[in-house]
């Protein structure tokens, strides 16, 4: 391409160059470097020009020789070029021109600065606390200030564009291992000494800054920081690589948005959740199944936070697509094993989403069309530079497309209809003081046959305030509210289980309505005690109202009546405080307790106990580091299912006079070294977990509508070890991670019930327990348009309960099973591959549209769901007519393309 | 237009990708059947005589019948010390109970020399007989053709305060009849002529309900229930001619109930995405020398009740023969071919017919035409069917 463009210059500028001064001067589809060499020849050679990184535009300019320039400038004009001139030089600069003198009156006016000054002045007013570019010696404090020691500084990261704020931003400087983390408003705060002093930020695919400052005083800086677009050979150490080795958290994984797209999903969404099961230690029981298993614990047991709102079932389409719709979330952080003491509730891991804040400069959106689902985003300043919105909804077609499919299909009649909405508007109040409003909303319904259906609904609403005491002493506080709601109608009849070739009398039709609501208020607090401490500490209260169960006739029935499970309320009060405490600049120990109760109204039952959080670092080089951590956690909210998948079906569970909360606690210890220059992190964890008072269910016992829930179920104990070893890659063409994970999980019942006791009280597998665990997640960039990503999945095959031989009984053939979880299905393997084609980078171009083309499980492996028996000859009463067969849910390939539009 | 088009040709593809991608697929583990698991079938049912099976688990190749246990001794107890002993009937333990009396626990005890172990049962209340309405039919539409069926239902009551899981089972046994009448044999190497009631155009099949029916009026205001509980396809030919059904009701305790629910849904397991992981759930009879061996099988006690049914298509014309029953021509066989088509083609002699030369010969039919127990029934007609001229 770019021969071509070249030969075709030589062809155009040839004839131009012997041109004479009568001649009409034309270049043809040639770029700003071509463009202004041809100028320098032909019209001045005191032009100078600054070429933007992203540039990729093409000039044509036609004029006669003395008009050519004033032609010239216009086209660079119409690119966003601005031109300057400054007596007889040139100066060619994107989006901003060269002020060649100061305002008429600027040095009388003062420093008061008018509201409605967009010019020069609010410019250079701007620069002083606005850090834009590196190349420059940014003054903190006034000179006269006569500070010694040490001084807070601190300020916001944005992005340039969009001016939302940037989460995760490592602030650190590598001599004096100061290093801190922009928190959800892109806030740091960092003690710097009083001097000279440089101070990098470094965030997944931004471009990394190094500032140099003088420092006076405690002061502000805020600092924008844009995209990585064109460093695609970088030799800039990673933000992972920086955080492993200045934190001494353990277990911490986080994966930006655009780190997520690039992941092939079952039907080219970008997935969030499908995204953290790329993660070492995390683990599903199937492909279609909502929810998540981390390092050997159930899926209750993972707190999943969207905007500090809890999500229960975090899926769309019985766990097809992720509940989070890709175009409002900035990143997630998912905390395996150090969870810092803010967060509680769950014993096994925290999920942590944020959403973005909406552009506060100027309107934007997205337009996403896949072939299952569509999507829209808007988003943009409400007052600009301090009120902002974004809004975001997806919906799906799938329903009408299960429509036609033939009666004979077994999913003929099925419906599956989803949609969600996302709002949230931010305003900024003052420099020290913001409001968030977050709302969120979605639905799912979704029927196998025409006689079964499921809903389900999450909502969370909520409201934080963010606000800044002092350099070094900040708080963030939400109040929120939460409502979760599943469900299932069933137009079954007696006749049609027994018989089903007719409807018999819909007396046993009905609907089951589950839920949960939740308040909750949080207060949070940091403050920076010196350059050794951080402080975090605050209150939370959560008060749960849960619906178990209510059945409802849906038709005339004149026998049966509603039922309604007793509501279950609870509080759940908790104190928190934590310190990191940076030793020197090798030894960091963080230290946190959460002091966490419950209150059980309807058995007036109170639950209370101190949970540790406690984690080290030690960096034996600056490249190699070792971590430790205990934590302890409860739990008391409980998911009662016997299914594999969480089900809309299942209920959930309060802790109460008969079901003790759920406590747990994980050792980790973990090596990290950076090589490659510091573009390869390689990773090595290990853990030993156990869970007590975990709930299992009794065989054959009912758990829907089950009023004496506790008499179904019982208590056990689980144990978790594993190793986990990563080498991770974030910058240069090639970016992904592989890893290894070997883990067990296993159960074991805690009482004694004689013949009745799971496995007789022996430790049997969870459903989740896979030893052998490899993944590769992986994109190669091949030029700024063009990459390619690439999945794989290798895990072994998760443990089922299995028939071993069948009876007669009840005058049919029966199948009797073996001890729970003692066999499994077979492995799973799973490639994916896709293409990712960004067609533009034209920064003036009104819309951008990116395309994804792929392949789920190019292999068409039949990766096995379950494994079952049935017999297949009813009438038939003789082993022979009983087979084997497994259910896989995407049994072959599925190719998939996805076009995104941004505006 | 073309819009449409690509609309349709997206539909059909992702209608293609829904059906292919989710599937079951044959697929035989590799899992070490257990057989040899001991099973024991049956309720200890007062006022008739309760028949015990003792069998056990085979593997899945298996196609071993019912094992017999013979030197068992099995024995039903009372809580005031009564024992009621078995006699032997076919491969069941039959023990009269017609003369216990309902207010006193029983448990069931079994004595197996073959492996020297003892097993009982828990003590059970007998559970209070529920009361049948009606039995009745009616013509109702079946969901995928327009044959319709005829529907069986049921009314029935629990008694005040008693328990509100039932259990539903029924026997069957319907005459029918081959499509064409034969006349004659073969027997001995000739064709003789049917005497009596030899003949094999009348049969009379009998089967059990092989489906657990359960339900519960557990939530209901009363404890009732009206239940269409079985449908006969109009061209079935339980309806060719005379159908009886007997009907029983048993009421049973929540445990016991728990029991048969997660019998049937382990059975009835397809591997859904969203189904209960399925067990075997112990029941309630334990061995004595080793507490842990596994047992499949409970024993409630109850007092059952029945009705019965009648449906004679005589009166009812309900039944509607298939449509696409073949049409065979009788054929002539050559005495010297008889046993050959007897037994290599499974072919009967029919008619005795005569030749416009007046020479007789007898045509021969398949089997299936003139031979009823070749569905499956027997020439056993029942003591006191309606129909005695049969």
């Amino acid at each position: 391409m770019r021969r071509k463009l070249f030969i075709y210059l030589i062809l155009t500028l040839l004839p131009l160059a012997g041109a004479s001064a009568q001649d009409v001067l034309e270049v043809k589809r040639v770029s700003l470097d071509q463009l202004v060499s041809f100028l320098r020849k032909e019209v001045s050679p005191r032009i100078y020009y600054v070429r933007s990184d992203e540039e990729q535009s093409s000039f044509t300019v036609s004029a006669p020789r003395e008009q050519f320039l004033d032609a010239a400038i216009a086209e660079l004009g119409s690119k966003g070029y601005v031109t300057s001139r400054f007596d007889s030089s040139i100066f060619i600069l994107h989006s901003k021109a060269i002020q060649s003198s100061l305002p008429d009156g600027y040095f009388e006016s003062g420093n008061t600065l008018a509201a409605n000054d967009d010019g020069l002045q609010r410019f250079l007013a701007d620069q002083n606390n606005i850090v834009t570019f590196q190349n420059k010696v940014y003054e903190i404090g006034e000179p006269s200030a006569g500070k010694s020691g040490k001084v807070t500084v601190s300020g916001h990261v944005r992005d340039v564009s969009s001016g939302e704020p940037l989460v995760g931003v490592a602030v650190y400087d590598d001599k004096t291992g100061i290093y801190t983390v922009t928190d959800a408003s892109g806030y740091y705060r960092v003690m710097l000494p009083v001097g000279d002093n440089k101070l990098s930020f470094s965030g997944y695919s931004l471009e990394d800054m190094q500032l140099t400052l003088k420092v006076f005083d405690e002061g502000g800086l805020d600092v924008v920081m844009k995209e990585k677009v064109t460093s695609l050979s970088g030799a800039i150490v990673s933000a992972d690589a920086i955080s492993h080795h200045r934190n001494a958290s353990l277990g911490l994984e986080k994966i930006r948005l655009n780190t997520a797209a690039k992941i092939p999903s079952a039907f080219g969404e970008t997935d969030i959740i499908k995204a953290v099961l790329t993660l070492p230690g995390v683990k599903s029981v199937g492909e279609a199944s909502s929810g998540f298993n981390v390092r050997g614990g159930s899926a209750d047991q993972n707190l999943i936070l969207f905007n500090d709102g809890t999500i229960y079932y975090p899926s769309h389409m019985f766990g097809i697509f992720s509940s989070f719709n890709p175009d409002v979330i900035s990143e997630m952080e998912l905390y395996k094993s150090s969870i810092p003491a803010e967060f509680g509730g769950r014993i096994s891991s925290v999920l942590d989403v944020h959403g973005r804040g909406g552009n506060l400069n100027k309107f934007t959106g997205s337009l996403g069309l896949g072939l299952l689902t569509s999507r829209i985003h808007l988003e943009g300043p409400l007052a600009k530079g301090r009120t902002s919105f974004i809004l975001g909804a997806r919906t799906t077609y799938s329903n009408w497309m299960l429509r036609v499919l033939p009666a004979t299909s077994e999913y003929h009649g099925g419906t599956a209809d989803f949609s969600d909405i996302n709002a949230s508007i931010s305003h900024k109040v003052n420099d020290s003081n913001s409001l968030h409003a977050y709302a969120y909303w979605s639905r799912d319904d979704f029927a196998f046959q025409s006689k079964t259906s499921f809903k389900y609904s999450n909502l969370t609403a909520s409201v934080k305030w963010r606000s800044h005491f002092s350099s070094n002493h900040d708080m963030t506080a939400v109040v929120g509210y939460d409502r979760y709601r599943s469900g299932t109608s069933d137009k079954e009849t007696l006749g049609m289980i027994w018989n089903p070739i007719f409807q018999g009398n819909a007396n046993l039709s009905y609907s089951i309505n589950i839920g949960i609501r939740q308040a909750y208020a949080k207060a949070t607090f940091h403050s920076t005690l010196n350059d050794a401490h951080k402080l975090t500490y605050g209150a939370q209260a959560t008060y749960y109202m849960v619906n178990p169960g209510e059945k409802i006739p849906m038709e005339d029935n004149p026998f049966m009546e509603p039922v309604y499970l007793d509501h279950e309320k609870g509080l759940e009060p908790a104190l928190f405080a934590s310190d990191t405490w940076t030793v020197n600049s090798r030894l960091i120990l963080d230290g946190g307790l959460r002091l966490s109760g419950f209150y059980a109204a309807g058995d007036r039952k109170f639950y209370g106990a101190p949970e540790l959080r406690i984690s080290g670092k030690y960096s034996l080089q600056d490249n190699l580091s070792l971590k430790a951590g205990i934590n302890t956690l409860r739990q008391n909210i409980h998911l009662i299912s016997n299914s594999s998948a969480i089900s809309p079906m299942d209920t959930w569970r309060l802790s109460s006079g008969r079901i003790r909360p759920q406590s747990g606690w994980q050792a980790a210890t973990g090596a990290y070294w950076t090589v490659a220059g510091g573009k390869v992190d390689l990773s090595a964890e290990a853990y030993y977990k156990r869970m007590n008072h975990t709930l299992d269910y009794k065989s054959g016992s009912i758990l829907i509508m089950n009023p004496d829930i506790a008499d179904a179920l019982v208590e056990t104990y689980g144990k978790a070890y594993g190793v986990e070893i990563m080498a991770k890659k974030t910058v240069g063409k090639l970016t992904g991670w592989v890893s290894y994970t070997y883990s067990r999980s296993r159960l074991r019942e805690k009482g004694d019930r004689g013949v009745e006791t799971i496995n007789r009280g022996e430790w049997y597998n969870a459903p989740y327990d896979k030893p052998h665990d490899f993944k590769l997640t992986g994109n190669y960039k091949f030029t700024h348009r063009y990459s390619m990503s690439m999945n794989i999945d290798y895990s072994t095959g998760r443990p089922v309960t299995v028939p071993i031989g069948w009876y007669k009984y009840g005058d049919g053939m029966r199948i009797a099973y073996s001890d729970r979880n003692t066999h499994r299905i077979p492995d799973y393997f799973r490639l994916d591959l896709a293409v990712n084609i960004e067609p533009s980078h034209y920064l003036r171009q009104l819309t951008h549209m990116s395309v994804t083309i792929g392949v789920y499980n190019v292999t068409g492996r039949k990766n096995a769901y379950s494994v079952f028996f049935y017999n297949s000859d009813p009438s038939s009463m003789m082993g022979s007519s009983l087979s084997g067969h497994m259910l896989s849910v995407f049994a072959c390939p599925i190719p998939y393309i996805n076009l995104n539009l941004k505006f | 237009m073309k819009a449409k088009r690509y609309i349709k040709l997206i539909s059909a593809f992702w209608a293609f990708a829904m059906m292919a991608t989710s599937c079951i697929y044959p697929y035989v583990p590799d899992i070490e059947s257990k057989s040899g698991l001991f099973v024991v079938e049956g309720d200890i049912l007062i006022g008739e005589v309760s028949r015990i099976s003792l069998s056990c688990v085979y593997e899945f190749a298996s196609n071993i019948d019912r094992e017999k246990d013979p030197k068992a001794y099995v024995s039903i107890e009372s809580e005031d010390g009564k024992v009621y002993t078995d006699k032997i009937l076919g491969s069941d333990h039959s023990i009269d109970m017609s003369g216990a009396p309902d207010n006193v626990r029983y448990r069931l005890v079994i004595d197996r020399p073959s492996n020297g172990h003892h097993y009982q049962s828990d003590w059970k209340e007998v559970q209070s007989a529920a009361a049948m309405d009606e039995l009745g039919y009616s013509l109702v539409q079946t969901e995928y053709d327009n044959i319709g069926a005829v529907a069986i239902s049921v009314g029935m009551r629990g008694t005040e305060g008693g328990s509100r899981y039932f259990r539903l089972s029924y026997d069957e046994i319907w005459e029918y009849h081959s499509s064409h009448r034969a006349v004659y044999r073969y027997y001995m190497g000739s064709v003789v002529p049917f005497t009596g009631g030899e003949n094999t155009y009348y049969c009379w099949k009998r089967e059990s309900s092989s489906q657990i029916m359960l339900f519960s009026t557990e939530g209901q205001s009363q404890n009732r229930y009206e239940i269409e509980f079985n449908a006969i396809m109009r061209n079935d030919n339980r309806l060719q001619e005379v159908y009886y059904t007997k009907v029983y009701l048993q009421a049973l305790d929540e445990d016991g109930y728990r029991y048969w629910r997660n019998t049937q849904e382990s059975t009835g397991q397809r591997g859904d995405l969203l189904a209960p992981i399925p067990s075997s759930m112990r029941g309630n009879i334990s061995c004595q020398e080793d507490p842990d061996e596994m047992i499949y099988g409970y024993i409630s006690a109850a007092r059952r009740v029945y009705k019965e049914l009648y449906i004679d298509n005589n009166n009812t014309r309900f039944y509607t023969p298939p449509k696409d029953d073949a049409i065979y021509t009788p054929e002539y066989v050559e005495p010297s071919m008889w046993q050959t088509r007897y037994t290599r083609d499974n072919m009967r002699p029919y008619t005795l017919e005569t030749a416009w030369t007046g020479d007789e010969y007898f045509t021969w039919l398949p089997a299936r035409c003139v031979d009823c127990t070749q569905y499956g029934g027997t020439k056993s007609k029942p003591e006191g069917w309606p129909r005695p001229e049969i």
